[in-house]
């Protein structure tokens, strides 16, 4: 026995363990105690409000339109009621920060839950019934990993260009869903064999109430776990794919395109990079640290 | 362990043939003619566009055309762009750049990703641990053309350490800023999984018996922890290679290397399909190629995989 | 016999029983340990004496969380981090360990003592040929040369019975069965030629019949090399098999201690009387079969007074408000148990 496991409360002594607090209870106490978690659900909070509400974070400092822009104060730095100066068309870069948010946490958003539902379902059925649907689903897996995300990425919005946050997301989608459904797979592989699971198959359980009420309950953990962390991942593409021009177009608002255009001119003008890759990245640790909490909620191994 | 080889290399196959046919249709779906648009302004006789459909086989259906791409592979053929000059030609002058710059990340990846890791793992929960740890989350959470950014503006323009544009000050000056870049985030992934793979066999029993031994601490985190904790960084840093060389397609950008990850970002937009292609398949390959080496070194650190049984 | 009064800070075990006279080799006086926690320290053993003398078996009997796993890894300054001694000493061949400096006790324990651990698949290194990682010991402890620890090692994995040991010196833990692996830590320990051998509940993972034959074998190797051996089980049937001498601990004490015999036959604790399914009523002879109900107290809830009292059949008030100190109830049997008289007088 470990020192560790020495000085757990004795579960599983059969004169009953009353004493021990249910793994749930246990989880959640640990997540709403953790400082890590609770910085990283405000972050996410926070950002998802601005994405949902610009016009009215926008508006603090009294000019709230993103698109009431002024030649003559292109460049410009930080002045009464314009917190971050102008960008080189003249408009307020504050109210572009803001309004830039929704189309980022959209596309990472829509991404993760598109990519986790294909993982759900393919992953579980693969999982579960394994032999040619495994085999199969596990080599397209492999032919999809098998090359920088990135470049898919690129010759896809090359060949399908629209430059909308569907179009964006989409393609996203098409290359983030192997990673999550690899997880989901292996997950389900460990969850089948439990002991509950060939009890209800013994009860005559139909395979679908299995995997609907125990298997996918049982088996979903990681995943949100590595949903999150993909948010995070979603938004860091969607921004580089469009500062190279392929990801989303103008009239949109989005940092990806903000910084794609101050990368002429941020070495006279610093605040174009610093104001939108400041939100873009908090954004982004927002998530990761979500997710990295998450992770050490449910897998108390880890410290 | 033959027999595993074996597999594994009929998997890299398979895998390669969907790999190079996923890109073939997307490459395929490219829009625009690529014969009109290299023809520029002034039209082409229809006889003369005909003759160079025939000799791309732009005039074949789509399967022959994969067929004739594959045949060339195995040849060692990577074919030639519209222009008429070898792909392998045009990447000739560009791999040694792309190399040059992912290996050199690469190295820094596996030295500063394994000390930073070691040091914060034995340092658990101390100041210098917490801001490795801080440092590294923020490091992930950045995108890379800020941080490359960023870099060449602190680094190169403010402080003018080292150069920001070009490879005229050669390896290692003009690499230096651009493989930093590069290898930031993996150098972040590499600490934190040293870092978390180390605690946690720091903890093991295993350590307690080599303790036990008497072994002075040095030799029982070198010749035990270590190797232990070695395995999921190993794997990292495998997959990795391949990963470097997609990064390079920003990183050369905001650095103005002259690589592969240009070329290919030019070919892309030119509609040089046949350069594109080529490109992406040498850098599949080399993906592959460096997952299997992890995977058969897997079994060297890791006796448990059953695949190096005697 | 008329109770003694006893100085709570004095050893309370003489040691007495055991093949042996001499002086102890191991001397554990009023040990503590504690996890380390932001609320303050989390004592998880507490006040625990006990001798131990050469050739002597001392079985340290308790539940899951008792806290003698804990005092073993203590014995061997092998805590994990954030568990850390508080109080005590912990005399081992004549010298006090919490007297040396850090790499000094190391040393000493080294070439004093070994352990052997409950789960073999883990107390080995995964990715190191069993045969390395005996030769390992060899030369930390003998600094003989790789081809002589090479020959040492081959002879102590034929010593401990595993079978064409020089074929099987090139495998790793994971191509061994569970009875084997425990072999080789039991050789890994013997390589070290300890005094003093601490085996922490080494069979439990292990099928019955290889139970058995390990046990055989640590008692074997104990009589051959004269070892002291402190051997931690929860099983009672282990504990009646090898033990010279008994403590049964109790959240984080030793409620009580005497030979094996004494123990067994007049067990005076109501908890170990428990243990052995029986309960001493004070009013005349006589045991019915019971078991004790509840469950024992979680580290973090210990309950004042005496920590056994919610589950003790004689409890009275002052097992709730004051915590028994042991007492000698008779020559080399000590008790911590307010009615430890009474129950005694009863019988």
């Amino acid at each position: 026995m470990s020192a560790g496991e020495a000085l757990m409360p004795p579960a599983g002594d059969p004169a009953g363990d009353e004493t021990t607090v249910p793994a749930d209870a246990g989880r959640w106490g640990r997540l709403r105690r953790s400082p890590t978690f609770l910085l990283a659900a405000s972050l996410v909070a926070l950002m998802t409000a601005v994405a949902l509400l610009p016009g009215l974070f926008a508006g603090l400092f009294g000019n709230g339109d993103p698109r009431e822009c002024d030649l003559a104060r292109s460049g410009m730095g930080a002045s009464a009621g314009h917190p971050f100066g102008f960008d080189m068309q003249g408009c307020d870069l504050y109210a572009n920060v803001i309004h830039g948010a929704r189309a980022s946490i959209s596309v990472g958003v829509l991404v993760t839950v598109a990519s986790s539902a294909v993982a759900v379902v393919l992953g579980t059925l693969a999982g579960f019934y394994g032999r040619w649907l495994d085999g199969i689903l596990s080599r397209l897996i492999d032919v999809f990993m098998g090359f920088p995300f990135m470049l898919g990425a690129l010759v896809v919005l090359i060949a399908f260009p629209s430059g909308s946050i569907w179009s964006v997301s989409l393609t996203l989608t098409l290359f983030g869903w192997p990673t999550l459904t690899r997880l989901m797979r292996s997950t389900v592989l460990s969850v089948r064999e439990l002991d509950y699971i060939t009890a209800g198959r013994a009860l005559g359980a139909t395979d679908l109430r299995l995997m609907v009420r125990h298997v996918v309950p049982n088996a979903v953990g990681p995943l949100i776990v590595l949903a999150a962390l993909t948010v995070g991942t979603v938004i860091v593409a969607e921004s580089a794919l469009t500062y190279l021009g392929v990801g989303l177009h103008a009239p949109a608002i989005s940092w990806g395109l903000q910084l794609s255009m101050a990368q002429n001119d941020f070495q006279s003008h610093p605040h174009l990079l610093l104001y939108p890759s400041l939100f873009l990245s908090v954004t982004v640790l927002g998530f990761i640290l979500l997710g990295d909490s998450l992770r050490e909620a449910l897998d108390p191994r880890s410290r | 362990m033959r027999r595993y080889i074996t597999m594994r290399l009929i998997a890299l196959v398979l895998t390669f043939l969907g790999v190079t046919l996923l890109i073939y249709v997307l490459v395929y779906a490219l829009p625009g003619d690529p014969i009109r648009g290299m023809a520029g302004d002034r039209p082409l006789p229809e006889g003369v566009i005909a003759e160079l459909r025939a000799r791309y086989h732009l005039d074949e259906p789509f399967p022959v055309q994969y067929w004739y791409y594959v045949q060339g592979v195995l040849r060692g053929d990577l074919g030639t762009d519209f222009n008429g000059r070898p792909v392998a030609e045009l990447m000739a002058d560009r791999w040694p750049v792309t190399l040059t710059l992912a290996l050199t990340a690469w190295v820094l990846e596996l030295v500063a990703g394994l000390a930073l890791g070691v040091l914060s793992a034995l340092r658990r929960n101390r100041v210098l641990d917490r801001v490795v740890m801080i440092l590294t989350i923020v490091a992930i959470s950045v995108p890379i053309f800020v941080i490359a950014y960023t870099a060449q503006l602190v680094l190169g323009v403010h402080m003018r350490w080292l150069p920001i544009s070009g490879i005229a000050e050669g390896w290692p000056r003009s690499y230096l800023l651009p493989a930093v870049v590069l290898a930031t985030f993996g150098i972040a992934s590499v600490s934190r999984l040293v870092r978390t793979s180390l605690i946690e066999n720091l903890d093991a029993d295993y350590i307690r018996t080599a303790r036990g031994k008497g072994l002075p601490s040095r030799k029982v985190v070198t010749r035990h922890a270590l190797r232990n904790s070695l395995i999921p960084a190993v794997t990292y840093l495998g997959a990795d290679l391949g990963f470097l060389l997609g990064g390079t397609l920003i990183v050369e950008g905001v650095f103005n290397l002259p690589g592969i990850g240009q070329l290919l970002f030019a070919s892309i937009q030119q509609q040089q399909g046949p350069v594109v292609v080529g490109v992406a398949t040498l850098l599949v390959l080399t993906f592959l190629v460096a997952n299997l080496v992890v995977d058969l070194l897997y079994g060297v650190l890791d006796p448990r995989i059953s695949h190096v049984r005697r | 016999m008329r109770p003694k009064d006893v100085d709570p800070h004095a050893p309370a075990d003489s040691g007495a029983g055991g093949p042996e006279g001499g002086t102890p080799l191991l001397a554990v006086t009023d040990l503590s340990a504690a996890v380390r926690r932001r609320q303050g320290p989390l004592p998880v053993v507490r006040g625990v004496s006990f001798q131990l003398r050469q050739g002597q078996t001392l079985v340290l009997l308790g539940e899951s969380g008792s806290g003698k796993s804990v005092t073993a890894l203590a014995l061997m300054d092998l805590l994990p981090t954030g568990v850390e001694v508080t109080g005590g000493r912990v005399e081992v061949a004549g010298t006090d360990l919490r007297s040396l400096t850090p790499a000094a006790r190391r040393r000493h324990v080294g070439g004093t003592m070994a352990m052997v651990f409950q789960d073999s698949i883990s107390a080995l290194n995964p990715v190191m040929r069993v045969g390395d990682q005996i030769a390992e010991a060899v030369r930390q402890r003998d600094g003989a040369s790789r081809a002589q620890a090479r020959t040492r090692a081959i002879e102590l994995m034929t010593r401990v019975r595993i079978p064409s040991a020089e074929q099987r010196y090139r495998d790793f833990p994971h191509e061994f069965s569970g009875g084997m692996r425990q072999r080789v830590v039991i050789a890994i320990a013997l390589a070290l030629r300890p005094r003093v051998l601490i085996a922490d509940e080494p069979t439990t993972a292990l099928d019955v019949s290889v139970q058995a034959q390990i046990l055989a074998l640590l008692a074997e190797l104990q009589q051959e090399s004269r070892m002291g051996l402190v051997l931690i089980t929860h099983d009672l049937g282990v504990a009646a098999t090898v033990a010279d001498r008994v403590a049964v601990m109790y959240a984080g004490r030793i409620v009580e201690i005497a030979d094996a015999a004494e123990l067994f036959n007049r067990p005076v604790h109501p908890y170990t009387a428990g243990l052995f399914g029986s309960v001493p009523q004070m009013s005349g002879g006589g045991s019915d079969l019971r078991p004790i109900p509840g469950s024992p107290p979680s580290l973090v809830a210990i309950p004042r007074g005496c920590p056994f009292h919610p589950r003790c059949p004689l409890a009275v008030e002052r097992c709730r408000v004051r915590l028994p100190e042991p007492e000698n109830v008779r020559e080399g049997h000590t008790v911590a148990c307010h009615l430890s008289q009474e129950i005694v007088n009863g019988r």
